[in-house]
C-alpha cells in the first residue's frame, strides 16, 4: 500500500477514531454480514434435498416446506443484506461528515501564510474528493471484503461438509482463477492508468486550446492543432482499447473457469455419480455453490484497489489535519471588551518570507501611535508596506520584530476573536458573500436586519439598493451587471457601519469611480469615520484632508508625516504623491 | 442521432462481427444447459461413466467456445466505440476551431469540455454497452425461449412473468439511480462551492470573525450532503440485491413447480436442472437491458447537446479572396464596432504604408484592443471599413488575411509544452537558430538560471512556471519569428521593467525597419517614435499626431506622460 505497514495503521488509528463515535451502528452491521452468508449457502442446499429426497419419495408435503424455506431464505437475504450495507454506507457517510466539519474547522483556523503558499483547489479537493473517496470504501469497498470472505469461508465449509471428494474437485480449478485475476489485476491496473492519464491530456489540451483558441486562429494554426488533438485521441483509443482486451478476456475467461469447474466434476467424478455414491441433485448443488463464490473472488483484487485508493485520499487529509496553527486561538488569551486608549505600532519588521533577507522585509522599523478617537491615513506607492500594516492589526499575520499593543497589550496576548471585533476591515476589492444583499448587511444573519437597514439609511445606499430588482433580497451574483465599483465599496461601508466596530480600517478604491457615487462615497465615508477612530490607506485628497495626521510610506519605512499642509509644505515625496494620485499641484 | 448513426457506419463491419460473434458464443453458451441435462439424465438412468466422460468433454469444448466467442464480441463491438468517440471528438474539436469570439463568448470553457466528455461519454455508453446488450439480450431470448418451450411451456411461461417486470424494474432503478448520484453529486458540488467561497474570503471572514457563524452554515451544507449519500445508499443497497433476489424466487418457482411436474411424472429431473440453468443464462441479459434502456433518453440528450454545437456556423465567414504578396499597407475608414449594442469604436480613420509604425494610446476600455482584433477580423465588421493592400477584408479569405500579422496579445496565452515548442508556436518546424535569434530580439534569456532545461523548460499550464514578464518576452519572440508583414503589440510591455522595454523597443526599430509595426500601449515610453500615434479615450480617437506635436497639443497624452515619469521617480 501506499506507506508500509506501519504507516497504514497509523492511519487506521486516526480513521477508528471517527469510526468509534458511530460504534452501535458499525457491530450492527458487522453482526449481519454471517447471517446474510448463511441465507447464501442455503438455497443451494434446499435444491439438493429436493431434488435427492423428494422427488424420490414423492413427498409433497416436505416440497411445501422445504419451498418455504427457501423463500424465507431469499426473503432474509435480501434484509440481511440491504441492512448490512445501508448501515455501513451510513456509517461511511457520517464518519465522513465529521471528517469534514473537523477538516473545515482546522483549515478555518490555518495562518494567513498557508494560503499564500497553497492553492485554493488543493484545500478544495481534500473537503470534498479525498473525503468522497474515502466514502467509496464504506459503500462497496473495504467492508464488504469482510463481507465475501465470510461468504466465501461460508460456501466452502457448506460444499466440504456435502461432500468432501466432490468439494475438492470444484476447488481445482481455484489456484487458476486467483493466477488468472492477479495477473490480469495487474495488466489492468496499468492499462487503466493508461487511460486516466490519456484522458488527463485530453482534458488539459481542451481546455488550454478552447481558452487559446485565439491565438490559434491568429496564428493560422487549426489545422496543425486539430492533428495534435486527434493524435491525443488515438493513444486514448488505443490505450482503451488496450483495457477493453485485458477486461474482455478477464471476463470470458472467469466466465469459462465456471464451466470448467463443472467440467472436472464430471469427468473425475464420473464413477461416483453412475455409482449413486453422489446424487444428480448434490451436482446441480454444488454448480449453484460455484457460480456463487466465483464472483467473489473474482471482485476481492478490485476491491482492494479501491482500499488503495482511499488510503492515499486519507494520508492527504490526515496532513492537511496535522497543519500546525500557527495563529491558534490562545485559549489563556486576555478578554478585551473595550477600545479605550490607544493602539500602538512599536518597531514593527514584517516579511511574507520566514528567513528573510535583507530585501525581504516588507515593513522595516515601523512604529506610530493611534489614540482613540483619531484618524490616520497611510500613503506611498504600490509596495510601500501599506495594506501589510493593515494586515498586521488584523492579526492574519504575525510581525517578526516588534510589537502591536492595543491599550498596551501585545495582540498576540488578546483573545484572537477580540482582536478581530476591535477592527472592521473594509478592503479595497471588496469582498460580498454569497447570498442577498440583506445577508452581507447583517452578516448573514449574525446582526439583526434592522441594524442593517439603520446602516444602508444612515449611509445613504438605501435608495441604491430599493432599486435593485429585489431590494435587499437581490442575490449578490446579480449584482455584477448591477452595481459599479464604487456602488459596491459603498455597500461594503453599509457592512462595516452595521458592525459599528471601535476601530475602522479601510483601504481605499483606487478604481474610478464615476463623480456621483463618488460625491456618495464622500458623504458616507463622513458618516462612518464620525466619532469613530481610523486607520486609511487613502488614495483621494478629500479622505487625507479629514485625519489627523498622515504617515508616508516608502520601501516599508515611514519617512514623512505631518498634516497634509504641513505636508505639501515640505515638497517631499508626499507632494510629488499627491500629484501623482490626487492631482494636486505642489 | 442521426449524426451518431453516421459515424456508427463508419465501422459497421467491426460491428457486425461483434454481432456475429455474440451469435456464436449465444449459442455455445446456450448448450450448457442442454448438455447439463443429459448429464443429469445419465445420472438418473444409471447411465455408464464413460457417457458422463464425453458430456464432460463436450461441456469443456463449449466453455472454450463461448469464452473466444465472449470475449471476441466484446472486443470487437467496445472497439469500435472507441473509435467513433474518437473521430466526434476529434471532429468536435475541429469544428469548434473554425468559431469566431462571439461563440466562445456565448459557450464558457467549462461547458464545451463538458460536452467533450460527459455527452460524449453517454454516447460511448450508447453504442459499447448498448448494442452489445441490446443485440445479446435479443440473442439470448431468441436462443432460450424456444429450447426451454420445448421442455416445459409451463416453467419458461412462469419465467417470463417475472423477468419482463424485473426488467422494467430494473430499467427504473437504473433511472433513479442515476438521478439520485446527481443529486448527490450537486449536493456536493454545493458544498464544493460554499468552500471553495469561503476559502476565497477567508480574508473577509477572519476579519469580521465571522468563523463561527461560517462554520453553522457549513454544517447545513455538510448535513445536506451527508442526507443526499443516504439517500443513494438507500437505493445503492437494495437495487442489485432486489434484482437477484427476483432471480431467486424464479429459481425457487423452477424448483417447486418442476418438481411436482417430476414426481406426477411429466417432467424428468434433467428437464427441470436445464430450466434452472437456462434462468441462470437469462438473469444478467435481462437486467442489462434494463440498465441499457434507462440510458437511452440521456445518449438522446447528450447528442442534442453536441449536435447544437456541431450545427453551429461562425458569424465571421471565412471566404474570399487569398490574399498572397500583397503590398503590407492598412487603410481604414470611417471605422465603428458595435459589440452587443455597445458601440466600442467609432469612426476611427487612419492611412498606415509599408514600413511604418503606428502607434495607439488610451486607457483600459478605449477599444484599443478591439481595433487590432477589427484588423484581423476576429470582431464583426462592415464592408469598406478596412482595406489591407487595397483588399476589403470583408472579401478575404480569414487565414491569409491573418498570416499577413504577427500578434503580440494582451493576455498571454501560452501552451503547456516546452518554451521552444511555445516559441515556435506559428512556425513548428523553423531551425532552432532562428528561434534563438527570436528570444534574444525578445530580450529573453533563457539562460539566466531560472530555466533548469534552457530551450526545452516546460513552461506549465498556461505558462505558469515563467514570471509575467517572461511570458510577455515569450508571446513576443513568438510573433518576431514569423517576421510577419504587419506585427501588432498589444500592450505587450506592461510586465518588462522599463530597461528591458527600451531593450526591446531597440531591437524591434532594427528588425522592423522597413517593415510594418502597430504598437498599442498605455506606456508613452512605447510609442514615442511612431509615425503616428492615435490617442483613443471611448472609442475615439481625440488626439492624433507624433509625439512632439502631441506633447505641444498638451492634452491627454501630455498629462499620461508627465504622470508616468512621475512614478517612475518614485519607484527609484
Amino acid at each position: 500500500m501506499s506507506g508500509g505497514f506501519h504507516s497504514d495503521w497509523a492511519l487506521v488509528r486516526k480513521l477508528g477514531v471517527y469510526l468509534k463515535a458511530h460504534k452501535g451502528l458499525f457491530l450492527l452491521a458487522l453482526s449481519l454480514y454471517p447471517l446474510s452468508a448463511l441465507s447464501v449457502v442455503i438455497p443451494p442446499y434446499l435444491i439438493q434435498q429436493i431434488l435427492d429426497e423428494v422427488i424420490p419419495a414423492k413427498d409433497l408435503d416436505l416440497l411445501t416446506m422445504l419451498a418455504s424455506l427457501y423463500l424465507c431464505a431469499i426473503v432474509f437475504d435480501y434484509i440481511a443484506g440491504f441492512a448490512s450495507q445501508f448501515f455501513m454506507s451510513v456509517l461511511g457517510q457520517k464518519a465522513m461528515k465529521d471528517l469534514r466539519h473537523d477538516l473545515y474547522r482546522h483549515v478555518q483556523k490555518l495562518p494567513a501564510a498557508y494560503y499564500d503558499k497553497n492553492p485554493l483547489g488543493r484545500i478544495l479537493t481534500r473537503l470534498t474528493n479525498d473525503v468522497e473517496s474515502l466514502a467509496e470504501v464504506f459503500a462497496t469497498g473495504a467492508v464488504t471484503i469482510i463481507a465475501d470472505l465470510i461468504t466465501i469461508v461460508a460456501i466452502v465449509s457448506a460444499m466440504l461438509w456435502m461432500d468432501v471428494k466432490m468439494a475438492m474437485l470444484a476447488f481445482a480449478v481455484l489456484p487458476v482463477l486467483v493466477i488468472v485475476t492477479i495477473f490480469s489485476q495487474r495488466y489492468a491496473r496499468t492499462a487503466f492508468r493508461g487511460v486516466r492519464k490519456h484522458l488527463a491530456r485530453i482534458n488539459a489540451f481542451l481546455s488550454e486550446h478552447l481558452a487559446g483558441m485565439f491565438i490559434v486562429q491568429s496564428f493560422g494554426q487549426e489545422k496543425r492543432t486539430y492533428r495534435e488533438f486527434l493524435d491525443l485521441n488515438i493513444a486514448y483509443r488505443d490505450a482503451n482499447q488496450g483495457a477493453i482486451l485485458v477486461d474482455a478476456s478477464l471476463f470470458a475467461v472467469v466466465e469459462a473457469l465456471g464451466t470448467l469447474a463443472v467440467v472436472v466434476l464430471l469427468w473425475f467424478g464420473a464413477i461416483d455419480l453412475s455409482d449413486g455414491m453422489v446424487k444428480a441433485g448434490t451436482l446441480v448443488a454444488f454448480i449453484q455453490y460455484i457460480r456463487r463464490f466465483f464472483v467473489p473472488i473474482r471482485d476481492l483484487s478490485a476491491k482492494y484497489t479501491i482500499l488503495q485508493s482511499a488510503f492515499a485520499s486519507s494520508e492527504r487529509i490526515f496532513e492537511l489535519l496535522s497543519e500546525p496553527v500557527v495563529l491558534a486561538e490562545n485559549k489563556g488569551g486576555l478578554t478585551v471588551s473595550h477600545f479605550k486608549n490607544s493602539i500602538d505600532l512599536k518597531d514593527i519588521w514584517f516579511s511574507y518570507k520566514d528567513e528573510p533577507r535583507l530585501e525581504d522585509w516588507v515593513l522595516k522599523g515601523i512604529s506610530f501611535r493611534l489614540v482613540k478617537g483619531d484618524k490616520i491615513a497611510l500613503v506611498g506607492a504600490t509596495g510601500s508596506g501599506k495594506t501589510t500594516i493593515l494586515k498586521l492589526l488584523n492579526r492574519f499575520y504575525d510581525p517578526q520584530k516588534g510589537y502591536i499593543l492595543l491599550d498596551g497589550q501585545s495582540l498576540d496576548k488578546i483573545r484572537l476573536y477580540d482582536v478581530r471585533r476591535t477592527f472592521a476591515v473594509v478592503l479595497q476589492d471588496v469582498y460580498l458573500f454569497r447570498g442577498t444583499v440583506m445577508e452581507n448587511l447583517t452578516f448573514e444573519g449574525v446582526l439583526s436586519e434592522e441594524r442593517g437597514l439603520n446602516a444602508a439609511k444612515a449611509l445613504g445606499v438605501h435608495e441604491l439598493i430599493e432599486g435593485l430588482p429585489q431590494g435587499y433580497e437581490t442575490l449578490v451574483k446579480e449584482l455584477g451587471a448591477n452595481l459599479s465599483a464604487g456602488e459596491r465599496q459603498l455597500l461594503a461601508f453599509a457592512r462595516a457601519l452595521a458592525l459599528d466596530p471601535e476601530v475602522l480600517v479601510l483601504d481605499e478604491a483606487t478604481s474610478n469611480i464615476d463623480s456621483a457615487t463618488e460625491a456618495k462615497l464622500q458623504e458616507a465615508l463622513d458618516v462612518l469615520l464620525e466619532g469613530r477612530t481610523a486607520i486609511i490607506v487613502a488614495h483621494r485628497l478629500s479622505t487625507v484632508r479629514k485625519v489627523n495626521c498622515i504617515y508616508v510610506l516608502q520601501h516599508g519605512e515611514i519617512i514623512e508625516s505631518g498634516s497634509h499642509a504641513q505636508l505639501l509644505k515640505r515638497g517631499g515625496t508626499y507632494s510629488r504623491l499627491a500629484e501623482l494620485q490626487f492631482g494636486t499641484a505642489a | 442521432m442521426e449524426r451518431l448513426w453516421h459515424y456508427a457506419r463508419l465501422h459497421k463491419r467491426q460491428t457486425t462481427w461483434g454481432i456475429l460473434m455474440l451469435l456464436c458464443t449465444n449459442l455455445c453458451a446456450q448448450l450448457i444447459p442442454q448438455l447439463t441435462r443429459w448429464a443429469i439424465d445419465a445420472i438418473e438412468s444409471g447411465d455408464s461413466y464413460i457417457v458422463l466422460r464425453e458430456i464432460a468433454g463436450l461441456l469443456a469444448l463449449t466453455a472454450l467456445g463461448s469464452c473466444c466467442f465472449r470475449a471476441l464480441s466484446r472486443v470487437h463491438i467496445f472497439f469500435a466505440a472507441r473509435e467513433v468517440e474518437m473521430r466526434l471528438r476529434s471532429d468536435y474539436f475541429k469544428h469548434i476551431a473554425t468559431m469566431d469570439p462571439q461563440f466562445f463568448q456565448e459557450h464558457s470553457i467549462g461547458d464545451l469540455m463538458s460536452r467533450a466528455t460527459n455527452d460524449l461519454g453517454q454516447l460511448r455508453l450508447l453504442l459499447g454497452p448498448g448494442i452489445l446488450n441490446i443485440v445479446n439480450t435479443t440473442l439470448a431470448y431468441a436462443v432460450a425461449i424456444p429450447l426451454m418451450w420445448v421442455i416445459s411451456s409451463k416453467l419458461t411461461l412462469a419465467i417470463l412473468t417475472t423477468y419482463l417486470p424485473a426488467l422494467l424494474l430494473m430499467r427504473y432503478l437504473a433511472k433513479l439511480l442515476y438521478l439520485r448520484n446527481r443529486e448527490q453529486q450537486a449536493k456536493m458540488g454545493d458544498l464544493s462551492a460554499f468552500v471553495q467561497e469561503s476559502l476565497a474570503g477567508a480574508h473577509v471572514i477572519r476579519a469580521f470573525a465571522l468563523d463561527e457563524s461560517k462554520a453553522e452554515r457549513f454544517k447545513t451544507f455538510n448535513q445536506a450532503s451527508y442526507e443526499a449519500g443516504v439517500h443513494l445508499a438507500w437505493l445503492r443497497s437494495g437495487m442489485f440485491r432486489i434484482v437477484m433476489s427476483l432471480s431467486a424466487l424464479t429459481t425457487l418457482i423452477a424448483v417447486y413447480v418442476g418438481a411436482q411436474e417430476v414426481v406426477n411424472g411429466q417432467l424428468r429431473l434433467g428437464d427441470v436442472v436445464a430450466i434452472i440453468e437456462y434462468m441462470a443464462l437469462l438473469t444478467w441479459p435481462t437486467f442489462a437491458l434494463g440498465w441499457v434502456l434507462s440510458m437511452w433518453q440521456r445518449g438522446h440528450a447528450a447528442m442534442n447537446r453536441l449536435n447544437a454545437i456541431f450545427d453551429r456556423q461562425p458569424e465571421i465567414s471565412s471566404v474570399g479572396d487569398f490574399l498572397e504578396q500583397v503590398e503590407p499597407s492598412i487603410s481604414i475608414r470611417e471605422l465603428t464596432v458595435e459589440l452587443g449594442g455597445v458601440e466600442v469604436l467609432n469612426g476611427l480613420s487612419v492611412e498606415l504604408r509599408e514600413g511604418q509604425t503606428l502607434g495607439i494610446v488610451g486607457t483600459i476600455g478605449s477599444g484599443k484592443s478591439t481595433f487590432l482584433k477589427a484588423l484581423m477580423r476576429f470582431v464583426p465588421i462592415k464592408e469598406n471599413m478596412i482595406f489591407y493592400g487595397g483588399h476589403d477584408v470583408v472579401r478575404c479569405e480569414t487565414r491569409s488575411l491573418r498570416a499577413q500579422f504577427g500578434y503580440v496579445p494582451q493576455e498571454n496565452i501560452l501552451f503547456s509544452k516546452s518554451l521552444l515548442e511555445n516559441v515556435a508556436f506559428g512556425r513548428p518546424s523553423v531551425p532552432q537558430d532562428k528561434i534563438e535569434e527570436a528570444l534574444k530580439m525578445a530580450a529573453f534569456d533563457y539562460d539566466d538560471g531560472t530555466l533548469p532545461e534552457g530551450l526545452l523548460t516546460p513552461v506549465g499550464e498556461r505558462g505558469i512556471s515563467l514570471s509575467g514578464g517572461q511570458k510577455q518576452r515569450l508571446s513576443m519572440a513568438r510573433a518576431m519569428l514569423l517576421d510577419p508583414p504587419v506585427l501588432i503589440l498589444d500592450d505587450s510591455l506592461s510586465a518588462v521593467d522599463s530597461e528591458t522595454e527600451e531593450r526591446i523597443l531597440r531591437n524591434l526599430r532594427d528588425i522592423r525597419k522597413g517593415k510594418t509595426t502597430i504598437i498599442a500601449t498605455h506606456r508613452i515610453s512605447a510609442v514615442s517614435g511612431a509615425d503616428e500615434i492615435l490617442v483613443l479615450n471611448e472609442g475615439k480617437v481625440i488626439e492624433r499626431g507624433t509625439h512632439v506635436e502631441l506633447l505641444r497639443i498638451d492634452g491627454l497624452y501630455a498629462s499620461m506622460l508627465r504622470k508616468q515619469e512621475l512614478t517612475a521617480s518614485l519607484a527609484s
